[in-house]
């Protein structure tokens, strides 16, 4: 009991758990159906028995949130520290979009377990890189 | 002004934490287990049953219970077939079933979900109606609460008590659609012209 108190403050001394996803040159806005590339990486206090990256959109605004879970990425887990490259084909839609009663956004969301560490990052999916603005002017 | 950015979206009024007035949790809890841990959250429409539901799976999660939910919509009048599963699941020691909007079932499903359950640990539900349970809590809306609300969402909108008070009296009492007006308003709002958001 102790041990594990004395790990736990170890661990929240050294800042983890810590998972981060860092997309290639900063990149978050892309075209329908290109490719994201970049780096998952991850520091536990134990060994990851699994890493996954979600690609994922969700709704908000004055009505119920909805959600979709696209892809999933399950990358190669070892040890308590680690790091993996990936790479995705982003799906062809839906666009993301903002009116005044909804918008949709695109997460990229990376879990390392059993801890239940996430990060995430929001990328723009649309045409030209550019979030759909329902509201704009033409 | 972008959905996504209304310091009014419901995903925000659905994080907004449950506040208990007048008494604290281990009050709650306390009286929840002299009633045999069953009960009900009674209260209007939009007035916060469903945040107390999810309030109270913490903290009965947090004394160690398994806690199964059910969540029915308006005008459900028999238990879905994935439903029935969960409750399946629900009805054993050590179990608490939650059930939002019970009285939207009918009769005769209703004492059905009751007599099964009494294998369960405890039964909440959160209901319009007085009849079903005896009483854990009932949700009173204020325009305290609602005004407390509106400077937690957004600051720039804290209000006098006096306009939270008309406020709530034009949604006859029910906070959520209260606090969606001033979602409305946002979106109306100047900054949301064409091209200015």
């Amino acid at each position: 009991m102790n041990e594990t108190f004395g790990d736990a403050v170890a661990a929240a001394q050294a800042g983890l758990p810590e998972v981060r996803i860092e997309l290639e040159a900063g990149r978050t806005a892309y075209e329908p159906g290109q490719e994201v590339r970049g780096t998952a990486w991850w520091r536990l206090e134990r060994p990851a028995v699994g890493v996954a990256l979600h690609l994922r959109w969700t709704t908000a605004g004055r009505g119920d949130e909805d959600s979709e879970l696209v892809r999933t990425l399950e990358l190669p887990a070892g040890g308590a520290a680690g790091r993996a490259p990936f790479q995705m084909r982003l799906p062809d839609g839906p666009y993301s979009f903002s009116g005044k009663l909804v918008s949709l956004t695109w997460h990229l969301e990376l879990v390392a377990e059993p801890e239940l560490a996430s990060h995430r990052v929001e990328l723009v999916i649309a045409p030209g890189g550019r979030e759909v603005r329902l509201h704009a002017s033409p | 002004m972008r959905a996504r950015d209304n310091p009014f979206a419901v995903q925000r009024l659905d994080r907004l934490a449950y506040r208990l007035a007048g008494e604290d949790w281990d009050t709650l809890l306390a009286r929840l287990d002299g009633l045999g841990r069953r009960g009900a959250i009674l209260g209007p429409e939009g007035s916060g049953k469903t945040a107390l539901l999810v309030a109270l799976e913490e903290r009965l999660a947090a004394r160690g219970c398994r806690v199964v939910g059910l969540r029915l919509h308006r005008g459900q009048r028999r238990l879905a077939g994935e439903q029935r599963a969960r409750l399946d699941t629900a009805c054993a020691p050590g179990t608490v079933l939650l059930v939002d909007g019970a009285d939207e079932l009918g009769a005769l499903e209703w004492h059905r979900l009751r007599r099964r359950s009494r294998r369960a640990a405890g039964l909440v539900i959160a209901v319009h109606r007085e009849d079903l349970l005896p009483t854990l809590h009932r949700c009173a809306p204020t325009p305290a609460l609602l005004a407390e609300l509106i400077a937690e969402l957004h600051p720039p909108c804290a209000c006098e008590l006096p306009e939270a008070e008309a406020l709530l009296t034009r949604h006859a009492g029910n906070l959520r659609t209260a606090l969606l007006e001033l979602y409305d308003r946002h979106a109306a709002s100047p900054e949301a012209a064409p091209g200015k958001d």
